[in-house]
């Protein structure tokens, strides 16, 4: 191929995987394509290079050297204990591919669709409780999952929702690489000189013993301290927060914003949804008005095949929003709450029922950390056919949710209050594509 | 080992393969993910009738390329779509590279060694898969957006241009 063609063919390959691209572009690259094998293949190797490179970044294959350094006074005994660590690790990894050799914890609870990955790329997603871990990667890939994990010295960790978190050990430390979703730690007390150690968005964190929460989103990290302390530091600057108990602090990317340890005396009761901040699932976008003015955000389900062990899997198309696991305070249940929902289904869809309705679905944890449950109901909307549009507003009481039960095989609903617990993320579901947008949520009072 | 399992078992195995092939012909991400889930379904819709003596791959790879003809047919009317011979030959290009794809993968991980802290860390943001993140460091580097998605495109070629190399190195010069 000629160079100036193949410096063409780069230029809109890079755009291309940089959704950048415009129409007249994409027309330029299909003439280029065209007849030519030479340049198919240096698309499908520039394709295939940028799915990997997202595969690697997604496996934490590629990230930048840890920035937490230990006090000088720790590394004598650091060495020491590395030593020890190279020797005992002689006999302990490799036994075997799964997250059962080399066990350093294992799994006592856990619920939806949770996947173990390994560096080696070995991958494992029919976890059942009871089954030991070894270091590598759990990921909750839907809003509905949640898993629950103690680890040898009797620490536990908690994810919950679509939430990523790498855990290794390094010289004697236990190490979490929380990147996404929602973290809660019980951790039992560390040995001074190897500390655990949490790295997540814009923040590491120092832990020797504490209940904490950990709410990470993309832009930023929240810790919220229940009991002992953790010395948390952002990333972007250097500096540090020693956070106590019913304290929190907000580490965000940006360094100029504020980064102090505030104490935690009030949460919030009422809520409403921000995009593109709260969005954690779905297809976001911005319709344009005829005046070709970007109108608010809309959010619309996304198809997913839910797996569960030993179940069917099912299709579902949903949307998840962040609640406390992407705003700024936690968020707890007002027993007079209820949720206030605009959205819209698209009755324009050939060959699904018109029974306009679905799923309305949150998780809660315990305010002081800790999956406390999953809450569903279903509902109906009218839609005017008179009406031009097919739009919808409701409003559902907090009481009229019910709580999921695990079965073996199935679930079932049964009577319990939300009251008191904090409001994780909220999610819509329907088994068909039925077009469902949302386009604002939000928590009020009853009396308001 | 049960229908249900066996079908997951093998579909975590190899879906990450059929998302690459569905990227590769389906030139928008989001587009490209909801293919895939929909190719998920049909899998375990006709999961019944999958003669369990052949392999998987081809078998999923086929109801994936069926739903990008279904894809583009519907998208017919927008211009970000490939013509049908384009995709066809696109296809066959595809299917004669796949065996040396795993090989390049293989070498990625070795030439992603070579680059210096700062391409990695540029490497990390733009892929840690979420919005913003190379508009943040502009800012907080001072650089411009542009210059840094130069610099994320010179990775790229570099990468390319090594596991080539490489390749040929091996004796799989043209792969």
């Amino acid at each position: 191929m000629h160079s100036l063609k193949n410096k063409d063919l780069d230029n809109l390959l890079a755009k291309l995987v940089d959704d950048s691209i415009t129409d007249e572009e994409l027309g330029s690259l299909e003439k280029i394509l065209d007849g030519d094998v030479s340049a198919q293949r240096r698309y499908f190797h520039y394709l295939d290079l940028h799915m990997d490179l997202q595969e690697r970044v997604t496996h934490s294959k590629i990230r930048p050297k840890a920035r937490f350094s230990l006090p000088k006074w720790k590394v004598a005994g650091v060495a020491a204990m590395f030593c020890l660590w190279i020797g005992f690790s002689y006999f302990v990894v490799d036994e075997g591919a799964g997250p059962g050799s080399s066990a350093i914890g294992r799994i006592t609870g856990m619920d939806g669709l949770i996947e173990w990955s390994a560096e080696d790329g070995s991958i494992i997603n029919d976890l059942s409780i009871g089954d030991p871990l070894r270091e590598g990667t759990i990921e909750g890939l839907n809003s509905n999952s949640w898993v629950k994990m103690e680890f040898n010295d009797g620490s536990e960790a908690v994810i919950s929702g679509i939430s990523k978190l790498k855990f290794s050990q390094n010289q004697g430390s236990k190490v979490l690489n929380f990147t996404q979703g929602y973290l809660s730690v019980n951790a039992k007390p560390q040995p001074e000189d190897n500390p655990m150690l949490v790295f997540s968005p814009g923040a590491s964190a120092e832990v020797l013993g504490t209940q904490f929460n950990v709410v990470a989103s993309p832009q930023s990290t929240r810790y919220m301290v229940n009991e002992g302390l953790v010395r948390v530091k952002r990333i972007n600057d250097g500096s540090v927060q020693e956070v106590s108990a019913n304290h929190y602090v907000v580490a965000k990317l940006e360094a100029e914003d504020e980064f102090k340890s505030v104490l935690l005396k009030n949460y919030s009761e009422k809520w409403k949804c921000e995009f593109p901040r709260d969005m954690r699932r779905g297809h976001l976008y911005q319709p344009r008005s005829e005046q070709s003015v970007l109108s608010p955000h809309r959010l619309r389900t996304k198809p997913c095949l839910w797996v569960e062990k030993g179940r069917k899997p099912e299709l579902h198309f949903s949307v998840n929003i962040g609640v406390s696991a992407t705003g700024p305070l936690p968020v707890r249940i007002n027993e007079d709450a209820k949720f206030k929902v605009r959205g819209r289904i698209d009755t324009n869809m050939f060959g699904v029922d018109k029974s306009n309705s679905f799923l309305v679905g949150f998780t809660s944890n315990y305010a002081h950390g800790g999956f406390a449950g999953k809450y569903i109901t279903k509902k109906k909307v009218e839609l005017s056919p008179t009406d031009k549009n097919d739009q919808f507003e409701i409003e559902i009481p907090v009481s009229e949710f019910l709580k999921v039960k695990k079965g073996e095989l199935k679930d079932s609903l049964v009577r319990g209050s939300s009251a008191g617990l904090e409001l994780l993320d909220l999610w819509f579901l329907t088994y068909q594509n039925i077009g469902l947008e949302i386009f604002d949520a939000e928590i009020i009072l009853k009396d308001e | 080992m049960d229908q249900t399992t066996e079908f997951v078992h093998l579909w975590t195995q190899y879906h990450r393969d059929v998302e690459r092939y569905v990227y590769s012909m389906v030139p928008r991400s989001a587009d490209a993910a909801e293919v895939v889930q929909v190719v998920s379904v049909k899998l375990w819709e006709k999961w019944e009738i999958y003669d369990k003596e052949r392999p998987f791959l081809p078998w999923a790879m086929r109801f994936a390329y069926l739903e990008i003809l279904k894809w583009r047919q519907r998208l017919a009317r927008e211009r970000l779509v490939f013509s049908d011979e384009l995709l066809q030959q696109l296809q066959s290009t595809h299917e004669e590279l796949d065996p040396v794809m795993e090989v390049r993968r293989k070498i990625l991980g070795q030439c992603l060694e070579k680059l210096n802290e700062g391409d990695r860390e540029l490497i990390r943001l733009r892929y840690v898969g979420r919005h913003g993140a190379i508009k943040e460091e502009a800012e907080r580097t001072g650089k411009k957006m542009h210059v840094l998605y130069y610099a994320l495109e010179r990775i790229r070629l570099a990468l390319l241009n090594c596991i080539e190399l490489n390749l040929k190195r091996r004796g799989m010069a043209d792969a």
